[in-house]
């Protein structure tokens, strides 16, 4: 009996390839590269058109923020708002009378 | 090392020196600390001129300013950006690390962009974007003037009339928001001409060098994983060319989810080319970037908005996290423990970078770290418009709205855009709180990968001891973690402020993150070039990991917003009241 580890199932061939012909995988290609062209040149500007997204995605463009980062340090604005709220935990304002 | 006792065949593991040379696993860990003290090297003697005088005086000003008035005056806000401006990235070896190192550039209707911008094109895009900025300047002039009229009024008063103090405050908010529209117009402005093709193919041969004296010690032919580079770069170059389009970068679609698309468009279509094969090593990239993502990692930041910040970020996500995994395991069924941990890790703590360090800790597949970073990206951009629309919509307090959103909302980037779509109080916020949470993917990596180690990943009736526990742990996760304990000791050492200056923005931002981005995205285009659709869409049989993800995020939703509710405003209201 063989180990079974937690995620299962077996490995990807890289190598392998769909029994089709070689002027249809070539088409799949192309056509897939068709689809990536229309969604970034069509797709994503026409979002911005819709009412309900229009302001959010327009604010993204102009401040040019970077939505698809996934770390902190990856975000400009991440360094401003920590470095705000450091100055404002290491120096609070003195409270009012 | 397999052992057959009986009909059993057993991995039994076992310690050998050479594995110190041999392994992917510690060739992740040397080449990630030769570049971290590489880093070191280049920034910590390069600190902006009089650094240290700069940060005395601006303490200084901060002191006085924050004992005179109830609120944040002008002084204060600009010796608050003297000491942000310190950077030693800013320094001619950042500089040139930087021109060396930049992915494709953004770009809207013309793909060129990416890679060439001629003179007469940059002047004309600056001088476009010139008035823009010469009306932005003016605005911010006038701003602070009135900002200044209005504290003047407020001291006069010694700061003891509240209509005033109000009015002062308002004034100087108005003042920072034009700041903010002046830097970004400035930017704009700022257009120069580049030509990013000479430093891109030198960047490739560099990193082709620095895996490939790996792979050569490890007994791979380096040559053909030299050629094979060539083809996961471009992979990795096409899938920045995606991400850098304003339209992607507006719906927060970035490069892990576009390097996967392109590598399995050509692998599930034309087959991968089998002089690109070599190079298809998803292991050895993602663990070196995550030794990289290590040194990141800063303890130290973790109390950066008080008590309230552990709360939200270190105590409700790993209940989420746990109740998630539970759940897909006793309710969902998730037909794979592996792929359970790394949504539910990926849902609750920071996304695609929990994604990678969670996957890589419990040895994931690479079809289920797909499914996660592509999940994590769709519910990303509908979170991003959906919250500050619901927080507007209900007057939710900023400070309550943004605590909700850092802790809720994957990715950073959203996080930052959909806080500061808000206010500045709401981003400060938001993104306090998702740096916070971001620092527990260091925790969650290693108990995940002791977890696995000791329990899962083992026969029923088989003893893991101490010493197994070493054998079996995967070696690079040791490294991550040692980065993040050394680096965190170093900005403890010295200190926030010449922290910020020489870690954060010089071996953090000026080393580790530019590698670490590269690595991971070379990482995912080897994700794409080695997986076959039919076989990813096998695990997302029904759609038990959107099942999972929709419900552990609604819980999130729920338990995030109670308890940033109860520590921002129930427990400890004066912090908020600071904010």
């Amino acid at each position: 009996m063989v180990k079974k580890l937690s995620n299962g199932s077996q490995a990807t061939r890289i190598d392998r390839k769909p029994e089709t012909s070689r002027l249809k995988r070539w088409v799949a290609l192309a056509g897939g590269t068709l689809f990536f062209w229309v969604f970034a040149a069509y797709f994503t500007p026409w979002l911005s058109t819709i009412p309900i997204l229009h302001p959010m995605l327009s604010y993204i463009e102009e401040y040019d923020i970077n939505t698809t980062a996934y770390f902190y340090t990856d975000v400009e604005e991440f360094s401003v708002g920590n470095h705000m709220i450091q100055q404002l935990m290491t120096y609070p304002s003195k409270t009012t009378e | 090392m397999a052992q057959v006792n009986g009909d059993i065949v057993r991995d039994v593991a076992k310690w050998e020196w050479s594995e110190l040379w041999k392994k992917e696993d510690w060739w992740a860990v040397w080449l990630g600390f030769l570049l971290l003290v590489i880093g070191l090297i280049i920034y910590v003697p390069r600190g902006p001129a009089g650094m240290d005088e700069k940060i005395a005086a601006a303490n200084a000003t901060l002191k006085v300013e924050s004992e005179r008035a109830p609120f944040r005056t002008i002084a204060w806000f600009k010796a608050s950006d003297a000491k942000g401006k310190l950077k030693a990235t800013d320094s001619s070896a950042g500089k040139t690390i930087k021109v060396y190192t930049t992915k494709p550039h953004g770009w809207s209707s013309n793909p060129l962009d990416a890679f060439f911008m001629s003179k007469s094109k940059a002047a004309a895009k600056a001088e476009k974007a010139a008035s823009g900025y010469e009306k932005a300047k003016e605005k911010e002039a006038a701003m602070l003037d009135t900002a200044k009229a209005a504290e003047e009024m407020a001291a006069a008063e010694s700061f003891q009339n509240t209509t005033l103090n109000q009015q002062a405050i308002k004034a100087i908010g108005d003042w920072r928001f034009a700041k903010n529209k002046t830097s970004s117009a400035k930017k704009k402005a700022g257009a120069k001409p580049y030509n990013q093709i000479p430093y891109l193919i030198i960047l490739m041969i560099i990193m082709a060098v620095f895996f490939g004296i790996g792979m050569l010690v490890m007994g791979k032919n380096v040559v053909s994983f030299g050629f094979g580079f060539i083809g996961v770069f471009i992979v990795a170059i096409l899938a920045y060319l995606l991400e850098g389009q304003a339209g992607m970068k507006s719906i927060g679609f970035g490069y892990p989810l576009w390097a996967i698309a392109i590598g399995m468009l050509i692998s599930n279509t034309i087959g991968t080319p089998k002089w690109v094969v070599p190079a298809v090593q998803t292991e050895y990239y993602i663990k070196t970037g995550l030794v990289l993502l290590g040194a990141e990692i800063l303890f130290g930041k973790m109390l950066s908005i008080g008590v309230p910040g552990i709360f939200v970020a270190w105590i409700v996500t790993p209940i989420v996290l746990i109740t998630t995994y539970f759940f897909g395991q006793i309710v969902v069924k998730m037909p794979s423990k592996t792929l359970n941990v790394t949504i539910s890790a990926d849902m609750s703590v920071c996304g695609v970078s929990a994604a990678i360090a969670t996957a890589a800790a419990c040895r994931a597949k690479k079809e289920e770290l797909t499914l996660a970073v592509g999940l994590s990206m769709v519910f990303t951009s509908i979170m991003m418009i959906a919250m500050p629309a619901v927080i507007k919509a209900t007057h939710m307090h900023h400070v309550l709205g943004g605590a909700w959103m850092g802790g809720t909302i994957d990715a950073t980037g959203a996080v930052a855009a959909a806080g500061a779509f808000l206010s500045d109080t709401a981003m400060y916020v938001a993104a306090t709180i998702k740096m916070i949470q971001n620092i527990l993917i260091g925790v969650v990596a290693f108990f995940v990968a002791l977890i696995w180690t000791t329990k899962i990943d083992k026969e029923a009736d088989q003893e893991v001891g101490l010493i197994e526990i070493w054998f079996r742990f995967p070696k690079f996760v040791l490294g991550f973690i040692a980065a993040s304990i050394i680096f965190s000791l170093i900005y403890g050492a010295f200190g926030k402020d010449a922290g910020y200056t020489l870690l954060e923005h010089g071996a953090i931002r000026g080393m580790s993150r530019i590698f670490r981005g590269w690595f991971f995205c070379l990482a995912f285009a080897s994700i794409g070039l080695a997986t076959n659709f039919r076989e990813l869409k096998s695990y997302f049989k029904g759609g038990k990991p959107l099942i999972l993800y929709v419900c552990g995020q609604s819980f999130n939703l729920i338990l995030t917003l109670v308890m940033a509710y109860i520590m921002f405003f129930l427990v400890f209201p004066e912090i908020t009241a600071q904010i």
